[in-house]
């Protein structure tokens, strides 16, 4: 049988959505990611081992190495590709499209990929291609969050690049294989630094909160999905057992949810959920036993669906009334009864309700924690499990759906295709709940696990229900004030000032224009970004992989020069620099 | 869907129905745990009737106390602190 790269139908797709029109385009859309899910689960049938290796340079790259941990995951974000271009199927604005199917195949790559260099290139595929997703909202803050987005993931994607050569000179091999704790130096906590980063791990995770509420309705429920779950199956496949990862992950579930008890945009409290959420695997993956590490890939798979399925419920309230600020909405179950019922659905499946997903793959997380005899971690997890009821499971239907009615109007019908999304993730977060099996016998290991026993449905009820006691009790304290929280996206912003007032004075003064170029903050962002990539390169890595971060500065100051405006020629420039990318590490 | 929003009108309409029919669950809660039967306890805690109840009412209280005491000391900034900070330079 022939074997096709996923990643490949979707690069097909990617370049076929602008070159279409009208219905043919639509059947693109649809067709491109039903082909993908196909070829994963024709995958099953595969006999587990490496695919597609290509050698090059002396370089054995391995594009596909198809195990059960792998499978599990391509099957998610397959599926999760086709709800998001269900959902984006009314969008006119092609780029949005490639943009969407590229992010998807960086993902599709990264999870197949069998060597580190196969991995970069595809992980920096996802982060460029998802930049554009931000910046397609064409706001003012869109570009700038965009920009900082960027920024952030070439630091990462160069932390990560230091740590394989490092390694690659240590070892002398590029394959990505599981680590010890105990053998880790500094090339494998690079690595893991650069995985950590995409995780959204804190203190690395301001990025995350800072760029999604900021990208288009559409943008937000692809990029809820692929950055974050791709770096948790890397750190499942490399890092399991770390135990710095279950601390972090346990201090990312409270970190979430004390943000999002304060927040008032619906999009914002979602984004910090999230690092909540992946709070979750992380914790599993370092706890490392079998019980965990499944509870964490469980988490992964039954999340991407019900967070995509919140973003799809509240992008449908932004794109209907206009507003995600909780402080504008309020009242509107008579108006928007559809949007209501599916974010519901995902609210009470991310909050681990018996017969929805969160309640079969949470709780193996939390028990994993347990059975390892973790009683600290686990009370955390457990106490984040409030949080995450308090504020998706009830304040934020509460201040949109019910609450004193605010007098917004929808301002058009809720197109059908998005209604159709939200019915696949929907069915799927209660499925899931149902017949958990489903879902278990696709994980890595084999489960040895009963969600539905009489003490957990007892602790679980109570939880639920004292929660909302806790939350009718503090009601009036709870309403969201329209007010911005500081998070440490402060440092890097404020970093970024430092500089651009540093770099001003001798600048401005021999070249007029330059300081006219400044006044656009995407411009001044660029520059930044590659001040602080060429500070990085002769302070840390220098002599490791000299010169990438001098392209980089190259590519940034092109970038600068090229900003025309028109979405498709930015990812012409994209696709170009991927390629370039290509060269690039392949020839070092 | 109308049935639905009938439904959410007329118990909006009835505060005090509401408000009888969750205390009665919570009710019935505490007293499923006293029968649930306790597999795999993994601490004091699990031991106790009405443990979790306490837990997630404590928790939420704890938690919205503290994050409102803070981001009213630390975090607060007016919506357009980042872009009067562009404005400046």
């Amino acid at each position: 049988m022939m074997y096709v790269h996923p990643a490949l139908i979707m690069i097909i797709g990617a370049l076929l959505a602008p070159l279409t029109r009208g219905v043919v385009r639509k059947c693109v859309l649809v067709a491109t990611p039903v082909i993908a899910f196909y070829i994963v689960t024709t995958m099953y049938s595969m006999t587990p081992g490496d695919y597609g290796v290509i050698n090059y340079l002396g370089f054995e790259l391995i594009t596909s190495r198809i195990d059960k941990l792998a499978l599990v995951f391509l099957h998610v974000f397959t599926l999760m590709a086709i709800i998001g271009a269900v959902y984006a199927l009314h969008v006119e604005d092609s780029s949005q499209h490639t943009a969407g199917f590229l992010y998807v195949a960086g993902s599709l790559g990264t999870t197949l990929a069998g060597d580190y260099l196969t991995l970069f290139v595809f992980w920096e595929l996802m982060a460029v291609a998802s930049t554009f997703l931000v910046w397609a909202r064409r706001e003012k803050q869109s570009i700038a969050a965009g920009y900082r987005y960027l920024l952030m993931h070439t630091f990462g994607g160069l932390v990560l690049l230091a740590g394989i050569f490092l390694r690659y000179h240590e070892v002398g091999s590029m394959e990505f294989t599981a680590m010890l704790p105990e053998h880790a130096g500094v090339a494998e906590y690079l690595i893991l630094l650069g995985f950590a980063l995409n995780a959204a791990m804190v203190p690395l995770h301001a990025w995350l909160p800072d760029a999604y509420p900021e990208a288009t309705v559409t943008g937000a429920v692809f990029m809820c999905a692929f950055t974050t779950k791709t770096a948790v199956y890397v750190l499942a496949r490399g890092f399991a057992g770390f135990e710095l990862l279950a601390i972090m992950g346990a201090v990312m579930t409270l970190y979430g949810v004390g943000y999002a008890v304060i927040e008032n945009n619906a999009r914002r409290i979602l984004a910090y959920h999230i690092i909540s959420q992946v709070g979750y695997m992380v914790c599993g993956i370092g706890i490392g036993t079998e019980m965990a590490v499944n509870g964490a890939v469980a988490h992964a798979y039954a999340h991407i669906l019900y967070k995509a399925l919140l973003f799809m419920g509240v992008g449908a309230v932004l794109e209907m009334a206009g507003t995600a600020d909780l402080s504008k909405l309020g009242g509107l179950y008579k108006k928007m009864p559809v949007a209501m019922v599916f974010t519901i659905i995902g609210g009470i499946a991310i909050s681990g309700f018996p017969l929805t997903s969160g309640f079969v793959s949470k709780s193996m997380v939390i028990a994993g924690a347990g059975n390892a005899h973790e009683i600290g971690l686990m009370l955390m997890l457990t106490l984040a499990a409030v949080g995450t009821f308090l504020s998706v499971g009830i304040k934020l239907p509460y201040f949109i759906w019910f609450g004193e009615d605010s007098g917004v109007e929808p301002k058009k019908k809720l197109p059908w295709n998005m209604v159709v999304a939200m019915g696949i993730a929907g069915f799927f977060c209660i499925f899931i709940g149902v017949v958990p099996g489903w879902l278990y016998k696709m994980l890595p290991f084999a489960v040895d696990y009963e969600p539905y026993s009489a003490y957990h449905l007892s602790e679980t009820f109570q939880l639920l229900g004292f929660t909302a006691l806790g939350f009718y009790v503090l009601r009036k304290k709870m309403v969201p004030k329209a007010k911005l929280n500081l998070d440490l996206d402060i440092f890097y912003r404020r970093a970024l000032d430092g500089f651009m007032a540093f770099a001003r004075n001798p600048i401005s003064p021999v070249n007029e224009w330059v300081s006219e170029l400044y006044r656009v903050v995407g411009y001044r962002i660029a520059l930044g970004a590659a001040a602080i990539a060429s500070r990085f390169d002769v302070s840390i890595i220098d002599g490791v992989v000299d010169g990438v971060a001098h392209k980089v500065r190259e590519t940034g100051d092109y970038v600068r020069h090229a900003q025309t405006g028109k979405l498709q020629q930015y990812i012409a420039i994209a696709v170009s620099a991927f390629f370039l990318l290509v060269l690039l590490v392949a020839n070092i | 869907m109308s049935a639905l929003v009938n439904l959410i009108s007329y118990l909006r309409s009835k505060p005090n129905l509401l408000m009888g029919l969750f205390t009665l669950m919570l009710g019935v809660f505490v007293l499923f745990d006293a029968f649930a039967t306790r597999h795999g306890a993994h601490f004091a805690g699990d031991k106790v009737v009405g443990f979790w109840a306490i837990f997630g009412f404590g928790g939420t209280i704890i938690m919205t106390k503290f994050m409102k005491w803070f981001a009213h000391e630390v975090l607060i900034r007016p919506l357009d602190f980042y872009e009067k900070k562009e404005g400046e330079e």
